[in-house]
């Protein structure tokens, strides 16, 4: 177990490698001279040349892509060319509020999915089955932005119950977090259903009844321990899927969040904030990769490296 | 509480499991298929019982049946499961399949081992983990003193470093050793009788005659009664003394193996019997083979199953199904070359 953590952490040097160089090779890429972008359109040549000075864009490529190397290293990820602060302090406030905002939804959608799963299973081909079905195909055919908006009327300009939007009380996050959470409920509930019918009709289930385990253990402890390994790989793409499903939300409901940051440097061609939200996107990424991966062989000893 | 009566047969001292008249009927889109009709057959205390037949006859139906193990679109249409549990006699039948009685008597006073020894496990358990559970659903020790009763018994069972394999998991461990393990678990609450379901099937012949022998070492040991379900009739030589032979859900005869074999009378016994290769003998000698093929439980008529194949037949075959009589003692046949009695007049009788 302990071998299979160290060879999974040292993975984590090649991959991040890659991610870096492909952000710096596509910053390059895109059209248009930063210095210029930074110094704006009417700036004197002067200045323009000046920034390009101080910011290293008058080196070679690979001089360029080495400083960035030791850069990113260093955790040093620039400076916000729009509010001139650095990107680190830009980002971070937003990471935690994307972490609060995902987190929370990914836990809504994993305990719902979880329970309504496990349910849909047990009365497999009941009416209680058919029903939680129509509930989850519902779910996955509603995009956020249309659950997001249909929500906010109803919710916050009708019955008047809950802000429309902003991060200030717990009231302002419940209808973010339900409706990004509800579409990946949606989306688990059908694989958890799967998942547990498939578990449920394996020989040891048979074999854990005749030992005289209670219903409820076969289905929670000898199903659900085997169904979870599929599950908990959709669980870490779905959190992928969350954090990208947050730019949707955070924009909706105005939720000052990393998603949101990202779309607003965008517009504002605020490249170095761009380049640290995609890195701290990234880093998620992989952090969420590595700990689905230990889950994984912590749930199937079949997969240990031992 | 289920009945608690005494009669003839269950109240015999010696009588462990009975099954009267049972039937088992599984709904399908084509209709009601009856695949245990009207079973009725004992199991003494001590004694293995093999059940033969062709797949599909309901062998393994019935011992799910005994279990309380029947699952949807099955269930048991009729008929009484009566087992001797202590002084009181239970009717399984009638026990609610997910309530607490059942569980009671599941892996503990009966249990089961089945024909995939590499499915039956669970995966994400170890071995010894999975058998400490079923004695700590029935007897109340500690965790700990659990684990070392599993230890024991994968010991008891003849699996090298016990120790060391109750730590393993299931994908640890051969086929065989496997089988070992579910042996180990089956006999872990000392049960009176065990229902192995195929249990050799899908190991390989030299595995095949480790796990008979072993076999026949616990039940001296356990003093358990077995229900030893197979298509082989080799494995019924080397392990049973009494054999009931089913076709189409019914018994068609039965009696001490002994007997049976020297001298089979139904027609589908003496078919089995003749497609068993002999190393002494005739070596030109053709092995013979039933013909044609099992009939659907869907398209049973009136009269006895095995007409369609039975080279013998007669017209009454196609008319009336014959009752289980005993011929001369000890074996009983349902053919009407042996008798004229009838299924509905025996049950009218």
């Amino acid at each position: 177990m302990l071998r299979m953590i160290i060879y999974r952490l040292l993975l984590i040097i090649p991959v991040g490698l890659v991610l870096v160089s492909f952000l710096f090779a596509l910053f390059h890429l895109i059209p248009g001279d930063p210095a210029q972008l930074m110094a704006g359109d009417n700036a004197p040549e002067e200045l323009v040349q000046a920034i390009r000075q101080a910011y290293g864009f008058d080196q070679p490529v690979h001089i360029q892509y080495w400083n960035y190397l030791i850069r990113v290293l260093q955790g040093d990820l620039g400076v916000s060319t729009y509010s001139r602060e650095p990107v680190i302090d830009v980002v971070w406030p937003r990471v935690i509020n994307t972490a609060q905002l995902a987190g929370l939804a990914m836990l809504f959608a994993i305990v719902i999915s979880l329970i309504l799963g496990c349910i849909s299973a047990m009365f497999w081909n009941h009416p209680v089955d058919k029903s939680v079905t129509v509930f989850s195909l519902v779910g996955i055919c509603t995009p956020v932005f249309v659950s997001g908006l249909i929500a906010i009327y109803f919710f916050s300009v009708y019955l008047g119950w809950l802000p429309i939007g902003g991060k200030a009380t717990w009231k302002h996050y419940i209808l973010p977090v339900v409706t990004l959470g509800a579409y990946q409920a949606a989306m688990f509930t059908r694989m958890v259903r799967s998942c547990m019918v498939d578990a449920l009709g394996r020989d040891f289930i048979v074999t854990a009844r005749a030992k005289g385990v209670a219903e409820r253990l076969v289905v929670f402890k000898h199903a659900l321990r085997n169904a979870l390994l599929p599950i908990i790989t959709l669980f870490g793409l779905g959190l992928g899927h969350t954090l990208g499903g947050s730019v949707v939300t955070e924009t909706i409901f105005n939720w000052p969040g990393l998603g949101r940051l990202m779309v607003d440097s965008i517009l504002t061609r605020d490249l170095p904030v761009t380049q640290g939200a995609i890195q701290i996107f990234a880093a998620i990424f992989i952090a969420v990769n590595l700990i689905v991966d230990v889950l994984y062989a912590w749930v199937d000893p079949r997969i240990r490296y031992d | 509480m289920a009945i608690a009566k005494e009669e003839s047969g269950i109240g015999a001292n010696h009588a462990l499991l009975e099954l009267r008249d049972l039937s088992v009927d599984f709904e399908t889109e084509q209709g009601t298929a009856r695949v245990v009709d009207r079973l009725s057959y004992r199991i003494d205390r001590d004694e293995t019982v093999g059940i033969v037949g062709e797949s599909g006859c309901g062998k393994s139906v019935t011992a799910r049946a005994v279990m309380g193990l029947v699952e949807s679109p099955g269930r048991i249409a009729s008929g009484q499961i009566l087992y001797r549990h202590g002084d009181e006699v239970i009717d399984i039948a009638k026990l609610d399949p997910k309530g607490r009685q059942i569980r009671e008597l599941r892996g503990n006073a009966i249990s089961m081992i089945f024909q995939e020894p590499m499915t039956s496990l669970n995966p994400v358990f170890s071995i010894g983990d999975q058998i400490a559970e079923a004695i700590l659903l029935h007897q109340s020790i500690t965790r700990r003193d659990a684990a070392e009763k599993a230890v024991e018994m994968l010991d008891a069972v003849g699996i090298p470093l016990p120790r060391e394999r109750a730590r393993d998991f299931p994908h640890h461990l051969s086929g065989g050793m496997r089988q070992r393990a579910m042996i180990a678990m089956a006999m872990s609450c000392n049960p009176s009788l065990l229902i192995a379901d195929e249990p050799t099937t899908a190991l390989d012949v030299t595995i095949q005659a480790q796990v008979l022998d072993l076999m026949n070492k616990l039940r001296a040991e356990f003093q358990a009664a077995i229900m030893f379900i197979t298509h082989d009739l080799g494995v019924i030589a080397t392990m049973a003394d009494q054999i009931r032979v089913m076709y189409l859900g019914r018994v068609v005869e039965s009696g001490p193996v002994s007997t049976v074999f020297r001298q089979p009378l139904h027609p589908y016994t003496q078919g089995m019997m003749q497609s068993i290769p002999s190393l002494r003998g005739a070596r030109k000698r053709r092995l013979q083979s039933i013909a044609g093929n099992v009939p659907s439980p869907l398209e049973v008529g009136p009269g006895c199953g095995f007409a369609s194949r039975c080279p013998h037949v007669m017209d009454v075959c196609r008319k009336a199904k014959p009752a289980l009589v005993s011929e001369g003692g000890v074996q009983s046949v349902a053919c009407f070359q042996h008798h004229t009695h009838t299924e509905e007049a025996s049950h009218a009788g």
